[in-house]
């Protein structure tokens, strides 16, 4: 997107009020017209001199100038100075008395006649200043700087010299040697408005000098002195200029600088209105000060020139209404392409409320839609794409916004969104180069979302228009894998073969020879199944990762054709080569499901037992575990199958990062909780006792070297425990359990077993030493499958210490870090009720409504979210609400009478919702229904307050109003 | 002669920018060092012991140049050490305190410092009272409306965030300075914050980098308010951005250490 839109550039004209220009006011001395006066009759120097002062005095220097130039003929001619006056000094005084009256050229001959004879001290600097401006004054620039290069070697005038050096420098087009003057100048001079000026100039010297690097810094290092700044305008003018600039070469971070250095419009004029009225007074004073130096009246005119340019460039920008739109705009694209677009939404936000018909609106929308987008406010981008779409129908920007909005749609699970998007994308506007990306993304967006006929649709439509576009290869195949998705067959197999035919080398050749077999084997057409599968293996190599895949399809046509043996060998065959892991379980199933239809159970726990021996950490040990204590069963031998799994179990036991023993650990509890057999007198024996148990499980897990172990130790107390829970025994459970958390430490514990005890300790009320078992599985096992156990536990920590932020934090990072494979409503419970309770009711309620919608869920955190609904109704006040709560506290004693702490909590609000509303019948009757029954809610607060208030409501219905109103509470 | 050539070639005359004097609503320019303060008169010692008074009433306005102080102050609030800032600025806010409405005086620049320096220490009482004194002694509209930002932000330390908003939306009614704009955004900021709305918080910390760019005293503030939203917002990468923002850019502020600490525990 980087310079995808041209930026107007709307103040060149101001950009000659700055710089070089200024030059020729800032050397002007103040005027004074008086006529030259002859000396007509030979007066003795002395007095000549004497009247010249008198002249001086009475601010006429035009007749003093006459008379020193009387003088330094005479002495020319021989005549002497009277003693104690030196000639330099006459020169001096003349030079600079010709400067005032503005002949320059007199002052130039005067001042270089002097310094032909004295070259150093105070007045050869003097000279030197009066020569080097009156050379500058009549455009002889050039020979100006070398005079002020000499100058700078004196310590009074040293910053003055390298300002007019600079100047005289820009006239002279050494642009080179200016910018070596101000560098020198702004190294060393003080910060006052003369330093910003030079400051300012730099800047736009760099600029033309196509510096930029260095133009940015001295930007930067003016930044730091803002307040010195008269001629706020023209830094504005800069800062547009060097930002631009800056852009252009991709210096971001650069030209957002430059862009927050530029005022907005009103500030700029109410500032620069404050600087004008403060650069007026230093005029004023400047002037009342005035001593006839040469210094005073370049200082004036300074000022002057100064506040005339200001006032030029300020006129300009007062002129243009649209000048806030222009920065806003360059400020906006710059901090989204940078990755501010937060910033950048808040900024074109501006922009367009402001500025609703600006030029640059169109250009505003598109890229406020990419900063909502980038920030995944899809709810807020939606609406700016409505606001666009009404503002600008017809713009060009619109189909890669909405491309762009459906991208971000996707991306946030908004797959109506996306479709919706891009609908309206690809049906208005048929002809823009971005609809053939949308076209085919809507495809695959109905794909994914099933809606299969849709997307068989759309990739036809994409077909049909783009027949040779470069898309056209994923689309017919996307349309053949719709059909074939759709149950059509033998369609789907035409059109796979379409595809291979007209595109031979495409990428989803194999596939789709492969899903060809599929197909005909759904069909049940094995024959042709059979062959195309021959054909396929024997055409593509042994390590091509469909391999695994086409063997298992293979496996399921020899089935199909009864032939187990080979099926039996394909699916063998499969599982050598790669497999996916819902590929691997669906071999291992069918693999078992024919051995046992052929009896021979030993080979199936044969596979099974080999499986969990070389994929000790594979998901599917636990099946492996299953079948082995069934397999074995079936044969008889569960002493055998315990055994084995024992022994698979213990060598991993003493490893607490190996979590999946745990879930071995438990099958082996599942066969040691079962009730023995009936003997062969068909009496069945006593079942075990806690004690047997406990040492059986001790016999398999524990060795001479390991049983020292905490972790051991913890795997046994946890094998125990699984067995008593099987055996319906909580209470020893969770005195098993109680014990892995009290004796053994949190670092001995396997991330499962941490998240386990944390939560009982939790509930045990034992909260610092379920906090330690939670950050030990958080923080040493973060990619843990239980890792959400250990963010939940923290969340619910977190929140019970009302520290509502962290709680949010840690029940989120439970579903975006951990997965949430186990505890995803506990986590998605945990972040609505934490919203709830930090007021954010909006976010809370999509995550309750959320939660109560979903099926699976259903039971305790139903009646919770349908409560916490109310509850949030309830805060939000007014009517409407109130009877929504107190629909949603009805609810949920109606419907979920069995999860009796939301029950109790219910009736009361309910009770008082009804009170808010002033249906205080109503409230009582309420109350005396949970009164009733009383025995269910003993335990519970709620009871306290709901027979309070009852008797509250009863004691008022009996009693008149009237008598209640004077004084009473109410 | 010499005087003459001299008075001529001073080119570099002594600054009279440095003075420190009391100018007469006549006219008359008095200098500090020769009158002293005494009641509500400027005392000039004349001959023979005489003294001549000048009542405070005539002062038109001061030529004066910015104390030193007043920025040193500024900076040490800034930095979060209000404590030294107090004792730093309290001389100044006295010194001028005779001349609080008088043109060219420092006092109110110096009254709302130590009001900063005050709240900085969380002295609500006091604060509160010295932002009251700005509001009525203040002759610059500017002051005022700081002042008024100060009275705000104590509501909101008092758990009043309706009544300071209520007062935000008074001050923002007239013309407002970007400083006061982009204080009064982070206030806001700062409401949302404290009711947990993180992206109306930081729709509103945000304004100050977007459009005030060159308010660098409250820069640090408001990037640390950000900061702190996007996490609340569940924006971790964004606030590490912002909270390393605050510690390269501003490393001085007292934003930057807590950014350090902050950015630790993400």
């Amino acid at each position: 997107m980087f310079g995808l839109f041209p930026m107007r550039l709307p103040l060149r004209r101001i950009s000659s009020s700055l710089g070089p220009a200024r030059f020729a006011c800032g050397l002007g001395v103040a005027v004074i017209t008086a006529a030259g006066v002859q000396a007509q009759i030979q007066v003795p120097l002395p007095q000549i001199l004497g009247e010249a002062d008198i002249q001086i005095k009475a601010r006429k220097p035009g007749d003093a100038a006459a008379l020193l130039d009387m003088v330094l003929t005479r002495v020319e001619k021989g005549e002497a100075l009277p003693s104690g006056v030196s000639l330099a000094n006459v020169q001096l005084l003349a030079a600079n008395t010709y400067f005032q009256v503005q002949n320059y050229a007199r002052a130039e001959q005067i001042a270089a006649a002097l310094l032909k004879t004295t070259t150093t001290g105070s007045a050869a600097a003097d000279a030197r200043l009066v020569l080097g401006l009156s050379l500058a004054l009549q455009n002889k620039f050039a020979e100006a700087v070398p005079v002020f290069a000499a100058l700078e070697e004196s310590t009074v005038h040293r910053d003055k010299a390298l300002m007019y050096r600079s100047m005289a420098a820009q006239q002279s087009n050494q642009p080179l040697v200016a910018i070596d003057a101000l560098n020198r100048l702004l190294a060393s001079a003080p910060r006052d408005a003369d330093w910003a000026d030079s400051a300012l100039t730099l800047i736009a010297l760099q600029l033309q000098q196509s510096n930029l690097p260095a133009a940015r810094r001295g930007l930067e290092l003016l930044r730091g002195s803002l307040p010195t700044v008269d001629n706020l305008a023209g830094l504005n003018v800069l800062g547009l200029q060097l930002g631009d600039a800056l852009l252009n070469t991709k210096d971001l971070t650069g030209a957002l600088t430059a862009y927050r250095t530029v005022l907005p419009r009103a500030e700029l004029l109410r500032l620069q209105k404050q600087r004008i009225q403060r650069m007026e007074a230093l005029l004023a004073r400047q002037k009342s000060l005035y001593q006839g130096s040469v210094t005073d009246a370049d200082m004036v005119r300074r000022i002057e020139s100064r506040i005339k340019a200001t006032k030029e460039a300020l006129e300009e920008i007062g002129k243009r209404a649209d000048y806030d739109a222009t920065l806003f705009y360059r400020l906006g694209h710059t901090f989204l392409e940078r990755g501010g677009a937060w910033e950048a939404a808040i900024v074109f936000e501006r922009l367009l409320k402001e500025y609703p018909q600006a030029e640059e609106r169109e250009l505003a929308y598109a890229e406020l839609v990419r900063a909502y987008a980038d920030t995944g406010r899809v709810d807020k981008m939606r609406i700016a794409l409505d606001d666009f779409m009404r503002a600008t129908p017809e713009s060009k920007l619109l189909p890669q916004a909405l491309y762009v909005a459906a991208q971000t749609a996707f991306e946030r699970g908004r797959a109506d969104l996306q479709l919706e998007f891009l609908e309206v994308g690809v049906n208005r506007f048929p002809e823009a180069a971005i609809t053939e990306f949308m076209v085919l993304m809507q495809a695959n967006a109905h794909f994914a979302g099933g809606r299969f006929e849709e997307a068989r649709a759309a990739a036809e439509s994409y077909t049909t228009k783009y027949p040779t576009g470069r898309f056209a290869p994923d689309a017919t195949y996307l349309r053949a894998m719709a059909t074939l998705v759709l149950g059509r067959a033998s369609e789907a197999i035409k059109e796979i073969n379409d595809y291979i035919a007209k595109f031979p080398e495409g990428q989803f050749v194999a596939d789709g020879r492969y899903r060809i077999a599929a197909a005909q084997y759904a069909m049940q057409d094995y024959t042709a199944a059979e062959k195309q599968l021959e054909a396929w293996l024997a055409d593509y190599p042994v390590d091509h990762p469909q391999r695994g895949e086409v063997l298992s399809t293979q496996g399921d046509v020899y089935a199909g054709e009864g032939r187990i043996d080979d099926a039996i060998a394909s699916y063998r065959a499969a599982m050598a080569a790669s497999l996916g892991d819902e590929q691997l379980g669906y071999v291992l199933d069918e693999l078992t499901k024919h051995y046992q239809a052929k009896r021979d159970y030993n080979t199936a726990a044969v596979m099974w037992e080999d499986f969990a021996r070389e994929r000790p950490d594979h998901p599917f040990v636990i099946n492996a575990a299953y079948w082995i204590g069934r397999l074995r069963g079936r044969e008889g031998k569960v002493e055998e199958a315990i055994s084995q799994m024992g022994e698979i179990a213990r060598r991993y036991i003493t490893d607490p990062n190996r979590d999946a023993v745990e879930r071995l650990l438990t099958q082996i509890a599942a066969l040691l909780a079962r009730n023995p057999r009936p003997g062969p007198d068909g009496v069945r024996p006593p079942p075990p006792s806690a004690e047997q148990i406990a040492a059986r499980v001790e016999q398999e897990l524990v060795t001479g070297e390991n049983h020292r172990q905490p972790t051991v130790k913890a795997r046994v107390l946890f094998t125990e425990a699984e067995v008593a829970s099987l055996r319906k025994d909580p209470v020893l459970r969770d005195k098993l359990l109680a014990r892995i958390g009290d004796e053994i430490a949190p670092e001995a514990l396997s991330p499962g077993l941490l998240g386990r005890v944390g939560d009982l300790l939790r509930e045990q009320g034992k909260l610092e030493r379920a906090k330690a078992c939670y950050d030990q599985l958080v923080l040493r096992y973060p990619r843990s499958m239980y890792a959400d156990f250990g963010y939940v536990g923290l969340g619910e920590l977190a929140y019970l210490a009302g520290d509502y932020d962290n709680a949010l934090l840690y029940f989120t990072n439970a579903i975006d870090r951990a997965g949430a494979r186990f505890k995803l409503l506990e986590a998605t419970l945990g972040q609505a009720k934490t919203l709830l309770a930090s007021n954010q009711l909006d976010r809370a309620k999509d995550l309750f409504e959320q939660i109560a919608s979903n099926r699976a869920w259903r039971g305790e955190a139903t009646a919770q979210s349908i409560y916490s609904l109310g509850e949030i109704h309830l805060k939000r006040g007014g009517t409407e609400n109130l009877a929504q709560a107190q629909a949603h506290f009805q609810r949920v004693f109606i419907s979920y009478k069995k999860f009796t702490p939301w029950v109790a909590r219910a009736y009361l609000k309910s009770g008082e919702t009804f009170e808010k509303l002033g249906q205080n019948p109503e409230a009582l009757a309420t109350y005396k229904e949970m009164i009733r029954n009383r025995d269910r809610f003993e335990s519970y607060p709620e009871l306290r307050k709901v027979e309070e208030r009852a008797q509250v409501l009863e004691l008022q219905s009996v009693v008149p109003a009237a008598a209640t109103t004077p004084g009473g509470a109410s | 002669m010499k005087t003459l050539l001299y008075a001529l070639l001073a080119l570099a005359v002594a600054s009279p920018l440095c003075a420190q004097r009391y100018i007469l609503k006549d006219g008359r320019v008095l200098n500090q060092a020769d009158v002293s303060l005494k009641g509500s008169n400027l005392v000039r010692q004349v001959a023979d012991g005489a003294e001549v008074s000048y009542p405070l009433s005539q002062i038109a306005r001061l030529d004066w140049p910015e104390p030193e102080e007043i920025d040193q102050s500024r900076q040490l609030v800034a930095a979060g050490k209000g404590v030294e800032a107090e004792e730093k600025i309290t001389p100044i806010y006295r010194q001028f305190a005779p001349f609080s409405k008088v043109p060219g005086s420092w006092w109110s620049e110096a009254a709302l410092i130590r009001a900063r320096a005050l709240l900085a220490q969380e002295k609500k009482d006091e604060t509160e009272r010295a932002a009251r004194e700005l509001m009525s002694t203040a002759a610059d509209p500017e002051v005022v409306a700081a002042a008024q930002l100060i009275m705000a932000r104590i509501q909101v330390m008092l758990d009043k965030a309706d009544l300071a908003d209520a007062m935000l939306d008074e001050i923002m009614r007239k013309d407002a300075s970007s400083e006061i704009e982009a204080r009064a955004a982070i206030l806001r900021g700062d409401i949302a914050y404290g009711r947990k709305e993180f992206e109306k918080a930081l729709e509103f910390y945000l304004q100050v980098p977007a459009f005030y760019g060159t308010e660098e005293a409250v820069m640090p503030l408001a990037l640390l308010g950000s900061a702190r939203s996007y996490r609340g917002y569940g924006d971790t990468p964004r606030a590490e951005r912002a909270y390393l923002d605050i510690i390269v850019t501003y490393p001085e502020s007292a934003e930057a250490a807590i950014a350090k600490t902050e950015s630790a525990g993400l």
